[in-house]
């Protein structure tokens, strides 16, 4: 028997909601950008279990998609954190604030 | 024969090109070249006009159609030129005075740096002129006839680095502009009306079947008088006249006497069919003629610089022809053209002659008695005058005297004492130039020469002219020589023989001639009259005529300094309120722009923030719709 | 042959030679100008190749693209738009040699030039509307860089006011055409941005009118039309020589040539209610614009303002919709491309000796530089419309265009001419007459290269003035042809009969699905 979707939904959503409060109550930038990360795997489990659910591979091609992107993603983002620390010997977001309008 | 008449232009403008182009390298060959070019013109313009006198009136009329000039939709135009009495006496005037003038000149202009850019204008002129007056449509008349405003405007300016002449070509240009603009109008008109543009169509017997309406053969007339007006300097688009003559002498004698300014005289003549088709029309010019003879009489009397006394001659005398033009005596109109063309010319170049002699003085109070030193310009000097006084049996006799009787003997009583008037005013204003500059006591300071015979030679042949041209083509017996010739063009004015009988006309005419200069020679020669503290006198009287009834400062006063405030409040507006617009929009966008950035902050968590609320709206609103 | 495309894309081939650091600024220049005249040579290929009696489009080539949303490279010319091909390829070549003494980044300079013609010259060529507004809208770019990088002190505003102002103007034919794919997808079910298909659409008059608004106000800021003006003023004063030729010379074009090829031709009935208002617009336009320039200090935007004028008479003979007064307007295009650019072209040399462009500065350089003072002599004699030379044959057929369609307009363009002549002699009395300016002893007169430039216009204003009838009668069967299909549909308020183009034209045949689905 198949396990009921709804576990794999309050999971994603369990997982989804740590990421969101890591994101925003966390100041350092590589906590943050793990954060990030759960909330993306959040979202990868709900899609695998709705694929499950409907018997398509849509969802878990997606899925795949979002991991790649996820990595990508790390790549940059990793690049630009270890740049501004080595400026500024901080990896505190609320420091990089030069973007303001 | 008659086809090659477009050699007669295409000769002038090669002269005009090879002095344009290669004319620094030929130096003094320069005038010599532009002379021939010219001279070459005359002999052709000879040849076609005893091919035409071979053949019988009727068929004297030959139109030469060289190319299809430009066409769109129903409108098509040809470059053509019309071989008839009118333009081959006008080709044959052109090219005779002109090559005699371009003679003078090359003896004139001979200290000149440049003589190939002075005789390529020169010779550009009479291409245009020609043009103007071979040209078979209105359109290729139009564009010599803004040809030579153009050379006007470039031999006006020659000594453009001297302010007066520069502002005067200018002006120049632009007071014939405002007339040619109207003439354009009127052109476009006779389009509307005609579908063509071409003398044999406008100009034939479709004119009198009712193609269009009395008032619009009023507005065309109207509107190329404007055109003529503007041209031929008659009030009140006369002002450029006199500053024209900052010019040198040569071309004040071609283009601002002989030929140029009569174009306006042509242009009427030309077009008489039409302007016969209203009733308006022929009395407005004949008024504008007979006003502006006076006028330009008057005010000659005020000027002492010796040719803008000869420019507002020549007004005046254009006046007589636009007169005799507005009476219907064309071929009057025709006979003082040409009449005047010689003796005119001949005065001008006589002045250059005194001004070469006295190193550029063109004050009449600082000459006199030149008759001793320059004896030769003396003689030339007193022909031109007196016959343009009308002295019998001069040119200008028969011509003036043609007009003016004619005023009479059309039963017009007012306009023949107006005209009388006018007569002796002329009489007077050109015994003055001669008596001030030739007679009385000397004024002047150190010691005049007369010109080199190479100056001196043209002036034999216009002085010939200025005397016999009368006799020979205007003699009153069966209607003159010229009359018949131009019939077939002209046609015949109506042989009315109203008001006093002719000898007594023709004896009035002389005695007011005799008199006025007898007068004259009173006045400013016989040394019993003070005539130099005339001004001191007659304060008003005298400013009133140097000034020319102040017609130059009423204009400034109407036209050019409201004219610039406006245009200056114009630009303003368009700074301020047109730009100052699209800026305005453009800072507003900009300010707007500053309230936007409050909420960028720099805080990454802080968007985190807002983007999960926002998300959180979203997700409320879709909840609440499904 | 394909000869559009030829024209179009072979100034391209020289960009590549730009990228490369090592070529030197006298190559980049000398390859930029052999280039641009091999596609001058491959211009006159394509107007030999033009059939002059016909009136449709011709040298069409066609090449499927998005075809799911029916965008295709469509190109074709008729008899407006094969002398805005020549007449760019003619002042290219001049703009270059105007830009010979430039040392700044030169290489930039000349890959941006190329790609500018190709963009101009596509966009004259363009019959798919899509295209054309991807053309029209390139050409924005480069002049936009021209201008704020080779411009003078006030270089950055004048850029960027000119890039926003007619991107603004082009976002309302962005809308248009959109609208149109979208009317098209209805009725013929399937969506087109051809040209020879929109024609046939059935638009209602609101639907006509609102279209028309929206392509017009695009258009109008670019020729510019009064009150739209002010960018042009602050471009041309601000671009360098080169950029003010091609910004007068050609891109000034593309606004009465949109017109000429989109609202008249997409919205015939529209076009003749807005007839009227748009004459006044030009009226205002051609006596203002000559009373401003007349006011001016500065020679160049006294140029400008002239331009605006000018201009005004090509919008007058468009909408007096009279195929005389559209004639005179197309070959006014030409004439006035050629005219200003020699102004700009002289003004041009005269600033690079003097350094100044106030007039109250100059004064008697015809004594120091008579051959730069005889070219803008040439050049103003030819602008203010003297017979003879070319501009007189557009002004001319305008104003009789006009007459034809009111007497008060022919008559209020008439004071243009006059006005013209005021400030053109003004200045140049100003300018080159008087006594010399110690200051400008010893400046240099005209040079070879120079002359090399002014040469060609002067003699393309003679040929057309003395001899306009080439010129003329490759546009007439155009002119008349819009002007029929403008005025045939006259009675006709519903909408537009399908079909009556076919017979307008009759070199165009409606391609199949187009013929079956005839508007109902």
């Amino acid at each position: 028997m198949r396990t009921p979707i709804a576990y794999f939904l309050i999971l994603s959503a369990a997982l989804f909601a740590i990421g969101t409060v890591g994101v925003l109550v966390r100041r350092n930038a590589l906590v943050i950008f793990m954060s990030v990360e759960l909330q993306l795997n959040a979202v990868n489990v709900a899609l695998v279990a709705f694929s499950r659910m409907h018997n398509e591979l849509d969802g878990q091609v997606l899925a795949f998609f979002s991991m790649v992107v996820a990595a990508a993603e790390v790549v940059v983002g990793l690049a630009i954190i270890l740049n501004v620390y080595r400026r500024r010997h901080s990896a505190i977001v609320d420091d990089v604030s030069l973007l303001r309008g | 024969m008659f086809d090659l008449v477009w050699l007669i232009p295409a000769v002038a403008l090669a002269g005009a090109m090879a002095n344009l182009f290669v004319g620094r390298k030929m130096g003094r060959l320069a005038g010599p070249l532009g002379t021939i070019a010219v001279g070459a013109g005359f002999v052709l313009g000879l040849l076609i006009l005893f091919d035409l006198l071979s053949s019988p009136g009727e068929e004297r009329t030959h139109v030469v159609r060289l190319y299809e000039w430009f066409a769109a939709g129903r409108f098509s135009v040809s470059a053509a030129f019309r071989v008839d009495p009118l333009s081959i006496t006008m080709v044959l005037v052109v090219t005779g005075v002109g090559a005699l003038i371009h003679a003078y000149a090359v003896g004139y202009m001979e200290h000149d740096p440049r003589p190939d850019r002075f005789f390529a204008y020169l010779n550009l002129f009479v291409f245009f002129m020609l043009v103007l007056v071979l040209a078979d449509n209105y359109l290729l008349l139009y564009l010599g006839w803004e040809g030579v405003g153009l050379c006007s405007y470039l031999l006006i300016g020659y000594w453009g680095d001297r302010p007066a002449a520069a502002s005067a070509a200018k002006k120049a240009f632009i007071t014939t502009r405002i007339g040619d603009s109207a003439m354009l109008l009127g052109i476009v008109l006779i389009f509307v009306h005609f579908g063509s543009l071409e003398f044999g169509e406008v100009l034939g017997e479709r004119a009198g079947q009712g193609i269009a309406s009395e008032g619009a053969f009023t507005a065309i007339s109207l509107l190329l008088l404007a055109g003529a007006v503007g041209k031929s300097a008659q009030l009140p688009l006369h002002v450029w006249l006199p500053d024209a003559m900052e010019g040198p002498t040569p071309v004040s004698a071609l283009i601002h006497a002989a030929t140029m300014v009569t174009a306006g005289v042509y242009l009427v003549v030309r077009s008489h069919v039409l302007f016969e088709q209203s009733d308006i029309a022929l009395p407005v010019v004949l008024v504008i003629g007979l006003i502006s003879a006076v006028y330009a009489a008057l005010a000659s009397i005020g000027q002492f610089d010796i040719k803008r006394a000869l420019a507002y001659s020549t007004m005046s005398q254009i006046g007589f022809m636009f007169f005799a033009a507005g009476m219907g005596s064309y071929t009057g109109a025709m006979l003082l053209l040409v009449c005047h063309a010689f003796y005119k010319a001949l005065l001008f170049l006589t002045a250059g002659n005194v001004m070469h002699g006295l190193h550029d003085e063109t004050d009449l109070r600082r000459m006199g008695d030149l008759r001793r030193e320059m004896p030769i310009s003396a003689v030339w000097f007193s022909i031109g005058a007196l016959s343009l006084a009308g002295i019998p049996p001069l040119a200008g006799f028969f011509a003036k005297d043609h007009i003016v009787n004619f005023a009479s003997t059309s039963g017009r009583t007012a306009a023949y004492v107006v005209a009388l008037v006018a007569a002796f005013l002329s009489a007077l204003y050109i015994s003055r130039p001669l008596f001030l500059a030739f007679f009385g006591s000397n004024r002047y300071e150190g010691r005049a020469h007369d010109a080199q015979w190479s100056m001196h030679a043209p002036l034999v042949v216009l002085a010939v002219g200025g005397v016999v041209a009368g006799l020979l083509l205007g003699l009153q017996a069966e209607g003159g020589v010229l009359e018949r010739f131009l019939e077939p063009t002209l046609g015949a004015p109506e042989a009315a023989h109203l008001g006093l009988p002719e000898g007594v006309l023709v004896v009035i005419g002389s005695v007011v001639a005799i008199g006025a200069v007898a007068l004259g020679w009173w006045i400013w020669a016989s040394g019993r009259v003070d005539w130099e503290a005339f001004p001191r006198r007659q304060p008003e009287l005298a400013g009133w005529l140097s000034n020319a009834f102040y017609v130059n400062t009423l204009y400034a006063w109407l036209v050019r300094i409201p004219g610039t405030d406006f245009s200056r409040s114009v630009r303003v507006v368009d700074d301020r309120v047109v730009d100052g617009t699209v800026n305005e929009v453009a800072e507003d966008v900009g300010r707007a722009s500053r309230i936007a950035p409050i909420l960028q902050s720099g805080f990454v968590r802080q968007y985190a923030l807002v983007f999960l609320l926002g998300a959180g709206v979203l997700l409320l609103i879709l909840g609440l719709r499904f | 042959m394909p000869w559009l495309t030829i024209v179009i894309f072979l100034p391209l081939v020289g960009i590549p030679f730009m990228l490369w650091r090592g070529l030197s600024d006298a190559y980049a220049k000398w390859l930029t100008l052999s280039v641009m005249l091999a596609d001058l040579a491959f211009a006159v290929g394509a107007l030999a190749a033009f059939d002059q009696s016909a009136s449709g489009y011709q040298l069409v080539e066609q090449v499927e693209w998005v075809s799911s949303v029916g965008l295709s490279y469509l190109v074709g010319v008729d008899g407006f738009s094969i002398w805005l091909v020549v007449l760019s390829a003619v002042m290219f070549p001049i703009g270059v040699l105007s830009a010979w003494s430039v040392t700044h980044r030169v290489r930039e300079l000349m890959a941006l030039t190329l790609a500018l013609q190709t963009v101009v010259i596509g966009a004259f060529c363009a019959l798919d509307v899509l295209l054309f507004f991807v053309f029209f809208e390139a050409l924005l770019f480069p002049m936009f860089l021209i201008i704020g990088i080779w411009g003078s002190a006030r270089r950055v505003y004048a850029s960027v006011k000119f890039f926003l102002y007619t991107m603004l103007g082009s976002a309302f034919i962005l809308v248009g055409l959109l609208y149109l794919w979208a009317q098209a997808s209805h009725q013929f079910g399937q969506g087109s941005f051809d040209i020879r298909l929109l024609e046939q659409l059935s638009l209602s008059v609101g639907e006509q009118r609102w279209l028309f608004l929206a392509f017009f106000i695009g258009f109008a800021v670019k020729v510019p039309v009064f009150p739209l003006h002010t960018w042009l003023p602050d471009a041309h004063t601000e671009a360098p020589t080169l950029g003010s030729i091609v910004l007068a010379a050609l891109l000034l074009k593309a606004g009465p040539y949109g017109m000429l090829r989109f609202n008249l031709d997409l919205f015939p009935e529209a076009a003749r209610y807005f007839a009227d208002a748009i004459a006044v617009l030009a009226l205002i336009g051609i006596v203002y614009g000559a009373i401003v320039a007349m006011m001016q200090t500065d020679v160049k935007r006294l140029v400008a303002y002239s331009s605006v004028s000018h201009m005004g008479f090509v919008i007058l003979g468009i909408f007096t919709l009279t195929s005389e007064g559209t004639s005179g307007a197309v070959i006014q295009m030409v004439n006035h491309g050629l005219s200003t650019g020699l102004l700009f072209l002289v003004v041009g040399i005269l600033y690079e000796r003097t350094h100044t462009r106030e007039i109250a500065d100059m004064g008697g350089l015809a004594r120091v530089t008579p051959g730069i003072a005889a070219a803008f002599l040439v050049a103003s004699l030819s602008s203010i419309g003297l017979p003879g030379l070319n501009n007189f044959i557009g002004e001319f057929l305008v104003i009789l265009g006009a007459f034809g369609s009111d007497r008060l307009f022919g008559a209020i363009a008439v004071t243009g001419v006059v006005l013209g002549a005021v400030y053109m002699l003004w200045a140049y009395q100003r300018t080159f007459e008087g006594p010399p300016v110690d200051r400008w002893r010893g400046i240099r007169d005209v040079l070879p290269r120079e002359i090399a430039a002014i040469v060609p216009i002067v003699a393309l204003m003679v040929v057309i003035g003395v001899y306009p009838k080439p010129v003329l009668e490759r546009i007439d069967p155009s002119a008349s042809g819009v002007v029929r299909w403008v005025r045939a549909v006259e009675t006709d308020q519903a909408g537009l009969p399908g079909g009556i183009r076919a017979e307008v034209q009759p070199s165009y045949r409606p391609p199949p699905e187009a013929q079956t689905v005839g508007p109902g």
